[in-house]
């Protein structure tokens, strides 16, 4: 009996002690990641990535407690996103991710870094199950816009923008230029133009005034659209899809005689612009120029291709009526 | 053309500009530029200036609501099918979509599917009566739903011209229902053998067109489609084994199906092959999947698509 007693005093003090012991143990594991979670945030913020991963990695080999590993997965993941190191941010956050599968932010940050490097189609299966989490979630609702956009998918596009600003989130004369987008390719002629003036308000540009010029043709406006085609050929932003774009809707119209000025313009400077040298064909055949014409369409068939022959080099071919190359043209996604 | 002073300012700006961009086009923009350009000229022809477009989209059971998923993206694209045809399931969509059901409807039935829309008979006394006394389901109900969904219209009141392949089960002759009622000629070529009886109707007796013609692009061809754009809902047998007659049933027919595709497959413009994959009938989450994958598709397959109406239509697109 007393020695069953001595026995059982011994087995509560060694438990008292082990607890003891666990309790000071944890607590200083406790003090040194804080301390180590701080280290990593500081050279964070001094924009150290290198080393903020450096001392986050070491963390997730050295420590075993959940504590904190949401954020170093967080940290070392915007980190790697800061040096442009989309791959490993891929990695990190995907293995983040799956240990915390709920977890909003870092479901958004997995997301952005998928569309970031073009894989929308992962992007948006993401920022989706992140509304599904958060149906409210304002910036996944803009962030799947815009993945939507960027894959094609123009009516989803269009429905998650105007969510967006149903849901009360802010826009700026990107949002409603990218919403007109949408809308415009969705075939929504009167919102897009809505949404691209609502963005031409905000930020005169020339992206905007081309969109615009480009609903109105589609609407069957020409006068307009050669307004406002014009207006963006000399607004910030400017560039040579504008110019030549111009010069094609002029090619086929009665304004044939701009459509050559520009695009020999075009040509002194870039003699083997197939798109140039087409619309030189075109405007010269409106013109009853047809044979002078086709010498341009022989410079586009005759060109090499490093990448194959496109659409332009197909179709002057066509119109020369020489063969095309042996599979140039697709007729299907299948192997036939 | 120009139509304003400040326009005719703004014109000698531009041809300032080259010197300033010079260069800064790729020939995939260049491409871009042109097939945008070409393919909205086309679409807004009318048809009389045009190549007249065919679609034709194939038979697949549950596989076929990717045809839901396809035509979003066809029809967003401002393509405008002329004439359609379809076979079994690719007749129901077409059909649906022709007589103005919305997309978000069709999604929802593709959602949600209720086999009791096809047959009252799907039920235990008529299951019991299938199995002991070889009693064939009746698809009158599918009839009365189609009805419901889209009407009451003939084919001739629609506003696209659509022609549906069904079989007679008694002579294996092909009959296209290309006129009268609309629901009739879509239980006709969805009626599948084996489960549902045939559609007796003038003299015949009518079983899904997927034995005679799984993907019908001669129809469409004999309405007068010069280009025809074919889609085709791909039978993938690697993944499963079926488990149940109907699996059995319905993997033959895809089979059967495949192979009697190949001409139809040649003699398309473009064949837009969808891989679904094999989708189980009790998991109707599969469904939702298969229409995404007929969106992304034929996202996937736009610009190929545009390219090749492009280059049929070159004579017509500079007129």
């Amino acid at each position: 009996m007393h020695l069953n007693k001595i026995l059982l005093s011994f087995f509560l003090l060694a438990y008292a002690f082990t607890r003891a012991d666990a309790f000071l143990w944890f607590g200083g594991e406790t003090r040194r990641n804080t301390a180590v979670m701080e280290e990593a945030r500081a050279a964070y913020a001094r924009s150290d990535y290198a080393a903020a991963v450096d001392i986050m990695e070491e963390f997730l080999l050295k420590n075993s407690s959940k504590q904190y590993l949401r954020e170093a997965y967080d940290i070392i993941g915007r980190s790697y996103k800061m040096q442009g190191a989309y791959d490993k941010a891929l990695l990190k956050y995907g293995e983040a991710v799956e240990f915390f599968p709920n977890d909003i932010p870092l479901n958004l940050a997995l997301a952005d870094i998928y569309y970031i490097g073009g894989l929308n189609g992962k992007a948006v299966q993401l920022y989706d199950k992140v509304l599904k989490l958060d149906g409210d979630n304002l910036p996944a609702r803009l962030a799947l816009a815009r993945a939507y956009l960027a894959e094609g998918y123009f009516t989803k596009a269009a429905q998650y923008f105007r969510g967006y600003l149903d849901g009360g989130g802010s826009a700026d004369a990107d949002f409603y230029y990218d919403y007109a987008s949408a809308l415009f390719m969705a075939n929504d002629y009167g919102g897009a133009l809505d949404m691209a003036q609502k963005s031409a308000v905000l930020k005169t540009h020339a992206k905007t005034s081309f969109l615009i010029a480009k609903i109105y043709k589609a609407a069957g406006e020409e006068n307009r659209a050669f307004d406002f085609i014009a207006a963006a050929g000399a607004q910030e932003g400017a560039d040579d899809e504008i110019l030549l774009t111009r010069a094609l809707w002029l090619a086929v119209g009665d304004g044939w005689r701009e459509s050559i000025a520009i695009a020999d313009n075009y040509l002194k400077t870039s003699p083997r612009n197939k798109l140039a040298l087409f619309i030189k064909y075109i405007a010269l055949s409106r013109a009853g120029r047809a044979k002078e014409g086709l010498k341009y369409l022989r410079i586009i068939a005759e060109q090499d291709g490093n990448s194959g022959s496109g659409l332009i080099q197909n179709l002057a071919r066509k119109i020369l009526k020489t063969p095309q190359p042996p599979s140039s043209v697709k007729t299907s996604n299948l192997k036939i | 053309m120009i139509s304003n002073p400040l326009a005719r300012a703004l014109f000698f700006i531009f041809l300032l500009m080259p010197a300033c961009f010079a260069n800064s086009l790729t020939s995939a923009q260049e491409d871009d530029i042109m097939r945008g350009f070409l393919w909205q000229r086309l679409m807004n022809m009318p048809k009389e200036q045009r190549p007249r477009i065919g679609l034709t989209l194939s038979a697949g059971g549950m596989r076929g609501f990717s045809h839901i998923g396809v035509l979003e993206v066809l029809k967003e694209s401002g393509l405008r099918a002329d004439y359609i045809s379809g076979t079994s399931m690719g007749c129901i969509v077409s059909a649906l979509y022709i007589a103005g059901v919305p997309f978000s409807r069709m999604r929802s039935l593709a959602y949600n599917p209720d086999f009791t829309y096809l047959s009252r008979d799907i039920s235990i006394t008529g299951i019991f009566k299938y199995v002991m006394f070889n009693k064939l389901f009746s698809s009158e109900n599918f009839q009365e739903f189609i009805s419901k969904e889209v009407g009451g219209v003939y084919f001739e009141n629609l506003p696209v011209p659509l022609a549906c392949a069904s079989a007679d089960i008694k002579t294996g002759e092909k009959v296209v229902f290309d006129s009268g009622p609309l629901a009739l000629g879509v239980r006709a070529s969805m009626n599948l053998p084996g489960i549902f009886a045939p559609v007796e109707y003038r003299q015949r007796y009518l079983v899904d067109g997927g034995v005679v013609d799984y993907m019908p692009v001669d129809l469409v061809r004999a309405m007068g489609a010069q280009w025809v754009l074919s889609v085709f809902a791909l039978p993938d047998y690697s993944r499963t084994v079926p488990s149940t007659i109907l699996g059995y049933v319905v993997r033959t027919s895809d089979i059967r199906g495949a192979l009697i595709t190949e001409n139809s497959e040649k003699s398309a413009d473009f064949l837009l092959g969808v891989r679904v994959g094999d989708l189980d009938f009790s998991k109707p989450a599969q469904n939702i999947e298969a229409v995404e994958i007929g969106v992304r598709t034929a996202y996937g397959q736009l610009d190929a698509i545009k390219d090749n109406f492009i280059l049929f239509s070159a004579d017509y697109a500079f007129k």
